[in-house]
């Protein structure tokens, strides 16, 4: 007969393993709280170093205020200076041409017309946004050529096919301006003309 | 001697154990991490904000000697064409007599013959500019010559004063001279103000 003898009480018995649930639990509650140490520590920290940071470029803003100042009224300055340099720069650039304009007519036109009167306008004006020049070059002249509706036509021509076109928006002869000369009533070839040429609107 | 847990007893104090743990683990993360994230946050958009601006500004500061430069230059650029072209007051406030200066001389060497000059009191350029470094008058001219001499008086007038427009012409036949024409310009001369701003 076999007898065994139990001299360990339930409560007494230990486990033979190395990692314990009392040692597990020990041991996340010391790297939980280490964690969170490292955590709230870092954390404040890191917000001590930025508070000083934004007090250091806060400085630094304050202190440049007045040479800021100072760089935004000469930039102000250097814009309105530009903008004042190129409207010169555009003025000078709509200041010329017409003299070429007259040389190439002289050759343009036929031999058979008369030109009486060459008026120019050339007004500056003010539109809604920039002003601009508005061109209207006005010829009139008088004729006794049988061929006189073609050479008319042929003047009137010249300022859309050769380079007197350059700029030009229409050549036109206005109504009623091909017509009998008023003052040579008994030649019956005797024609007085006008033509309106229009230039391109240019902005100033 | 100590009293041993029952198994079913065990299991409630792990389940409470848990129950607090995550309502502790909720109560500082809403509590204290997210507050502390989100004032982080805000400081760190701040921060960069601010830098950015300092460098702007610093951008800004240095840019300003070329700016001063590029001002001068420009002034000493209007100051030459105001030299050159303008039509300055003479005896006073006589643009007229400023106007004849520069014409007569150009009107001379073309051969083109002045009867009559007009000049207006001048006006701010660029058009309707407060504050304009310089001004503009207009003046009439009135003379007689042939179609290539009033050319050429063009010719000359675009070539030694670019700054001085053509805004109205007309050439007409004159009954008395087939070869000389009643001419009128209409010119708007590039002028120095009687008080010159600079730029």
């Amino acid at each position: 007969m076999n007898l065994r003898v139990n001299l360990i009480a339930d409560n007494e018995r230990r486990s033979s393993s190395f990692v314990t649930p009392q040692f597990f639990f020990s041991l996340l509650g010391v790297l939980i709280t280490l964690a969170l140490v490292v955590f709230f520590g870092g954390t404040v920290l890191t917000n001590r170093r930025d508070a000083a940071t934004l007090q250091r470029e806060q400085w630094v803003w304050e202190r440049a205020q007045t040479s800021f100042a100072k760089a935004n009224t000469v930039a102000a300055r250097l814009k309105v200076a530009e903008t004042f340099m190129g409207d010169i720069k555009a003025w000078r650039v709509s200041c010329c041409g017409w003299n070429d304009r007259m040389t190439l007519l002289a050759h343009e036109i036929p031999g058979t017309l008369q030109l009486i009167e060459m008026r120019l306008q050339s007004p500056v004006k003010d539109g809604p946004e920039t002003p601009k020049i508005v061109s209207e070059l006005r010829l009139s002249g008088r004729t006794s050529s049988p061929t006189a509706a073609s050479d008319v036509a042929r003047l009137r021509d010249i300022f859309t096919t050769t380079a007197l076109s350059n700029g030009v928006a229409k050549a036109t002869i206005p109504p009623d301006a091909f017509r009998q000369d008023p003052t040579q009533q008994d030649n019956t070839d005797a024609r007085i003309f006008e033509i309106v040429c229009t230039y391109l609107e240019k902005p100033l | 001697m100590k009293k041993q847990l029952s198994k079913k007893e065990m299991q409630q104090l792990v389940v409470i154990g848990l129950l607090v743990g995550v309502i502790i683990i909720y109560c500082l993360w809403t509590f204290a991490v997210v507050p502390m994230l989100d004032s982080a946050k805000k400081r760190r958009n701040s921060i960069a904000e601010l830098q950015a601006k300092n460098q702007k500004t610093q951008r800004a500061i240095s840019a300003v000697p070329k700016i001063e430069a590029e001002i001068d230059e420009m002034n000493a650029e209007l100051a030459h064409i105001m030299d050159k072209y303008a039509v300055r007051p003479v005896l006073g406030s006589s643009y007229q007599l400023g106007v004849r200066q520069k014409i007569d001389p150009i009107a001379l060497k073309a051969g083109f013959t002045v009867q009559k000059i007009t000049a207006r009191d001048p006006v701010p350029l660029p058009h309707k500019r407060e504050g304009a470094p310089l001004s503009m008058c207009f003046a009439e001219v009135q003379g007689v010559g042939s179609y290539s001499e009033v050319r050429e008086f063009l010719a000359r007038l675009e070539r030694d004063n670019p700054y001085m427009r053509v805004a109205s012409l007309s050439i007409k036949a004159n009954p008395h001279d087939v070869r000389r024409h009643n001419v009128l310009f209409g010119l708007e001369c590039l002028s120095a103000p009687v008080n010159p701003n600079k730029l």
